[in-house]
């Protein structure tokens, strides 16, 4: 039997207490290069599976060996194979990106690779009481990471995620019960085989798991009632951290509903009509977002804004529906996860080399960091979807659907939602070439830009590019996971 | 089957601890409020599995009636996380009251 | 969906538009060299990926792959106008920006509503099944398409970015936008209509052209700005340009292409020449200017060059493509009468320009000046002798460059009575209307200050600036209003639960 997709999960959860050990061996940053290996690890690992995986097969693992109805199993498709390269991609960028910054903090780098293992444990797994426990794993490990520096706002942002995430997460076990209660088992794929005889019963109980759950991920994907902790939390987060949780969290949250609405109610979507209540919220996500990001003068709040402004994006792309919606979505997934990332880590590494937050403050910044800021237009150029970049072949795909579907009022307001991320990326931009005498702050002993940073962020940039350029190389992956999505 | 029983107290805790969480300002409260939600979830999902008269999952002697063992053995796990929170929960509160020297959340917005 | 880039075998019409690009660029490379002091690397790049970008979208053979050009010029543009760095240009740059997304954004849903109605973006398979098409289907994607491209051009009522983009940008990169970046929308219609074959009289291009053509020259004329008087003659010129589209005929087609190389030739010229008077004075409004002539004597020769092109006076290249418009509205007296005025005004405007910066008296601050670096001095010669050669060679231009991207032959007579009397009712107009603007003070030379009047709130910038502005505003509203409290935000996420149960059940129901 083929190991690899337990490994996969367990060798990152490994390597979070062997960070800790590393205190009493000689090696001199120990828990860094744990972090970094163990992902590495992984990443082959699953890596090596890829071809099969690529070629439509399934790859199923059995927990103890018991079979699926009774054991817990694993399964690698289309899908999980996506989303877990698209973590342990990102996870390496995080932890390259913290080399230089988080030197000898073996607590942190023990924290990520939990919430890393718990991501790769949600997109692997196929019970659904085990996704739960695996989404509180990564929320744990994020209210700690967010709270990581013990400054004052920061700890109420990471109170304020807590009490918002875990009180709708209550609601998740509550609609699992309701789930076990009719159907007597926890495995995804027995749940959604007697799915049909539960709604032909009872429709109105389906009604009731359906929006218990769509709360539950909504709040995790940052959907539009529930998407106010996000600008808190990822505005005070510290820098890498506000990667993990705009990269891959906001995600993970995605990954739950493509996996199970899809899978349970893939039959009876079109009876409930959930598509339309995803496209409703996915536009009022959009529309707040960038709005809201418009009105913004902190540099980080302004792009968490602009994360709900593109999860609202891929809401729609899930929304529609069809085969191109959704290869849309699942690309703009990918590709929001390279761009945020990266423009979190550029914004990050303006605000704390110069202690200024604000983008009245940061006028005339080319001039003293003029690396940093060619990398945030770039990667800004790419969230609104200019070409060459990636965020415009994703775009263009969702937008391509809603016309084939022809849905044109939608592609209305999604031209209104690029129009506005245009004008208030380029606002930042135009403040930071202004011809202001820049003056640093005295208080501040500026650091010099670390080199893990500057290659993570070009790096970044440059996946960007070769993604706008040559998007068939990932096209086999991302339409293979559309398809699984369907089926 | 009486209307009192494990799933409709659970029901009904749940909503008092929403009732809690949205109208309490003190944030030990609202965490207190929080693990309610857990425990109140935790005992609709064990009382999901309670067949009356039925005993405890030991197997002793062949056939008798017994309770469905999953959801113990799932809400042994939950009970974990629910105390994993509520701990993180205080521990923060606490910080917050060390930082900011008030938990009314209404008095932090202006902070 | 189809990723790969395309490209047209070389057609006609796209070697024209390349040729242009080619030359105007390598002149405002040339340019650049003197007149840009700083920040190079970014100015070059930029410059380099908006030129690649050019030729890209002449290239495209597919319909995305123009659009994917379209949008690389106008972000590459976008980082050429705000090279200045100062506030005006950044409000310039702004408008700019959005104002492409707009245009390119319908370019866009043009392409791909035919990618839903022919399953593909390919241009030369377009060609083919162009026919099945019902003519609503044609006329909702033509009238989108050519909506982004009148965009891009800056015809009325598209051009509130233009007046402000030109001034704002540094001079070869006004000379660049107008030369080529906004031919790029000519084309594009161009093209389009000969793909759908709809070559006929097209009254709502006539319109828009001739909108431009008034509306430019009359604001043209009330400008003191040299850079904002060159640009309102952009769009002016752009509605000539237009105005033969739309008719349709093939002098009229050959004329509006044979416009857009004149217009590319003389603009270009002219914004080079007041970018040179910019680059040495430090000025660059009339009033304080003055006698330029004498001290600037190699920059005065071309820009009359220039100005005579621009106002069709023989023989300079103006006049050829200028005598081909008014021969193919021969029997429209309106249409007649709107581009002779437009000559007219155009005329005058440059009587204006004349008086008051190259004759008079030189103000005593510029007294040592000398005139511009051989650098910036080169390529205005060239583009001058560019002007006298096409005019004087126009036949065999359009028998070689014209005639093959229209796929007809022109044969026309550019010297006959009718032109001559068109030239000189242009120059009688023209003189008439610059010294009755002088009695009445209509041309004015000092910028005054505008007193918030019943046309300012008729004016479109001014409508679609409010509307931005307004926008904003309802955002910043929404922003402040927006709770910070931690209970009613937890009161939403409860509330969407019951919202969403009750809404789904009555649904249901």
């Amino acid at each position: 039997m083929n190991h690899a997709p337990i490994l996969i999960i367990t060798i990152p959860l490994f390597g979070a207490f062997l960070t800790h050990l590393t205190k009493y061996t000689k090696i001199k940053r120990g828990a860094e290069l744990v972090a970094f290996i163990c992902l590495l690890l992984s990443l082959l690992l699953l890596l090596s599976m890829g071809s099969s995986i690529l070629s439509g097969e399934k790859i199923t693992y059995n927990l103890g060996g018991w079979r699926a109805p009774l054991g817990i199993s694993l399964q690698v498709d289309g899908l999980s194979f996506f989303f877990a390269a698209l973590t342990l991609g990102i996870g390496l960028a995080i932890t390259t990106y913290s080399l230089g910054i988080y030197i000898f903090a073996r607590r942190y780098y023990s924290l990520l690779l939990i919430a890393l293992s718990g991501i790769l444990g949600i997109v692997l797994t196929r019970d659904i009481f085990n996704l739960y426990v695996f989404f509180e794993i990564v929320a744990v490990a994020s209210y700690v990471l967010i709270s990581y520096k013990h400054k004052p706002r920061t700890i109420k942002a990471s109170f304020k995620y807590l009490i918002m995430a875990e009180s709708s997460w209550v609601l998740f076990l509550l609609a699992i019960a309701i789930l076990y209660g009719l159907t007597g088992t926890l495995n995804m794929d027995s749940i959604a085989h007697q799915m049909p005889t539960i709604y032909q019963a009872d429709p109105k109980i389906v009604i009731v798991i359906f929006s218990l759950m769509l709360v539950a991920f909504g709040i995790k994907c940052g959907m539009f009632p529930m998407h106010t902790w996000i600008p808190e939390a990822h505005s005070q987060a510290p820098t890498p951290v506000s990667g993990l949780l705009s990269g891959l969290i906001l995600k993970a949250g995605l990954y739950a509903m493509l996996r199970i609405f899809f899978l349970f109610w893939g039959a009876t979507l079109f009876m409930l009509s959930i598509e339309t209540v995803l496209l409703y919220l996915g536009l009022a996500t959009l529309l707040l977002g960038a709005g809201m990001a418009l009105a913004q003068n902190e540099v980080k709040k302004l792009l968490a804004y602009s994360s709900i402004n593109q999860i609202g994006f891929i809401l729609v792309g899930i929304g529609i529906g069809t085969e191109l919606g959704l290869t849309g979505a699942l690309f703009h997934i990918l590709n929001h996860s390279i761009i945020k990332t990266g423009l979190f880590f550029c914004a990050g590494i303006i605000v704390s080399q110069t202690g200024f937050w604000k983008i009245s403050q940061l006028r005339g910044v080319s001039k003293a960091m003029l690396s940093m800021t060619i990398a945030f237009i770039l990667l800004s150029l790419a969230v609104i979807g200019i070409p060459p970049f990636n965020g415009f072949v994703s775009k263009l795909l969702i937008i391509t659907a809603t016309i084939q579907t022809q849905k044109y009022w939608v592609a209305v307001i999604l031209f209104f939602g690029i129009l506005l991320s245009a004008a208030y990326y380029f606002k930042v931009i135009q403040s930071f070439f202004a011809k202001d005498e820049f003056v640093t702050n005295r208080d501040f002993t500026p650091r010099p830009v670390g080199r893990f940073e500057h290659v993570t962020v070009y790096v970044l940039v440059l996946a960007c590019l070769v993604i706008g350029l040559f998007p068939d190389l990932l096209r086999n992956m991302v339409t293979l996971a559309a398809k699984v999505v369907l089926q | 089957m009486t209307i009192i029983n494990g799933l409709t107290i659970g029901i009904i805790t749940i909503l008092i601890g929403i009732y809690g969480i949205l109208t309490k300002r003190n944030l030990i409260k609202m965490v207190m409020c929080l693990y309610i939600m857990n425990s109140s979830v935790i005992l609709f999902f064990i009382s999901l599995g309670y067949r009356s008269g039925a005993q405890a999952a030991i197997v002793e002697n062949g056939d008798q009636l017994m309770v469905d063992p999953l959801p113990q053995a799932l809400m042994l796990t939950s009970i974990v996380i629910g105390l994993v929170i509520t701990s993180l929960g205080l521990a923060l509160a606490i910080k917050i009251y060390k930082e900011h020297s008030t938990i009314n959340t209404k008095r932090l917005i202006e902070k | 969906m189809i990723f790969q880039i395309p490209f047209w075998p070389i057609d006609s019409l796209s070697l024209l538009m390349a040729i242009i690009i080619g030359s105007i660029a390598f002149l405002v490379f040339i340019y650049s060299f003197a007149h840009i002091k700083f920040k190079f690397v970014y100015y070059y790049l930029a410059l380099s990926i908006t030129v690649l970008a050019l030729f890209g979208t002449v290239f495209a053979k597919d319909l995305l792959t123009f659009y994917i050009f379209l949008e690389m010029m106008s972000a590459g543009t976008y980082f050429l106008i705000i090279h200045n760095g100062v506030e005006t240009s950044f409000r310039a740059g702004y408008k700019y920006i959005l104002c492409m997304l707009i245009g390119g954004l319908f370019v866009l849903t043009s392409g791909l509503l035919l990618y839903n109605y022919t399953g593909t973006f390919d241009l030369s398979i377009i060609k083919q099944v162009a026919p099945t098409l019902t003519s609503q289907q044609i006329a909702i994607f033509f009238s989108l398409f050519s909506i982004g491209c009148l965009i891009k051009i800056g015809a009325v009522p598209f051009h509130i970015w233009l007046p402000d983009a030109h001034p704002a940008a540094p001079s070869p990169i006004s000379a660049l936008l107008s030369g080529v970046t906004i031919k790029i929308g000519a084309y594009g219609i161009i093209r389009m209509l000969f793909i759908l074959g709809l070559l006929s009289w097209n009254l709502s291009l006539i319109t828009v052209g001739v909108a431009s053509m008034l509306f430019g020259v009359i604001l043209a004329l009330l400008q003191t700005n040299l850079k904002k008087l060159l640009a309102y003659h952009s769009i002016s010129q752009m509605g000539y340009i237009l105005l033969g589209i739309g008719i349709g005929s093939e002098i009229g087609l050959a004329g509006g292409l044979f416009h857009v190389l004149n217009h590319a030739v003389f603009k270009a010229l002219l914004f080079l020449c007041i970018g040179s008077i910019i680059y040495v004075t430090q000025k660059r409004e009339l009033h304080d200017l003055g006698g330029l002539g004498k001290v600037m004597p190699i920059t005065f020769i071309t820009f009359t060059v220039g100005a005579l092109a621009i106002a069709g006076i023989p023989p300079f290249n103006g006049f050829a493509s200028k005598a081909m418009l008014s021969a193919s509205v021969y029997n429209n007296l309106w249409l007649k009468l709107a581009i002779i005025f437009t000559a007219a005004g155009t005329f005058a405007s440059f009587l204006k320009i004349f008086r008051f910066a190259f004759l008079g008296e030189l103000p005593k601050t510029l007294k040592n000046i000398k005139d511009a670096p051989i650098f910036m001095l080169f390529p205005t010669i060239v583009l001058a002798g560019a002007c006298l050669g096409i005019g004087i060679f126009s036949a065999p231009i359009i028998s070689t460059l014209i005639a093959p991207a229209i796929k007809h032959i022109i044969i026309f007579d550019f010297w006959n009575m009718r032109t001559l009397i068109d030239t000189l009712l242009t120059v009688f107009l023209g003189t008439s209307i610059y010294i009755l603007g002088l009695k009445t003070g209509f041309l004015k030379t000092e910028k005054e200050k505008q007193a918030p009047s019943f046309m300012n709130y008729l004016s479109l910038d001014r409508m679609c600036v409010s509307a931005a502005q307004f926008i904003n505003r309802s955002f910043e509203e929404l922003n402040r209003i927006h709770t910070r409290s931690l209970n009613t935000h937890l009161l939403w996420i409860f509330l969407t639960l019951v919202v969403l149960i009750a809404g789904l059940w009555f649904a249901w129901i």
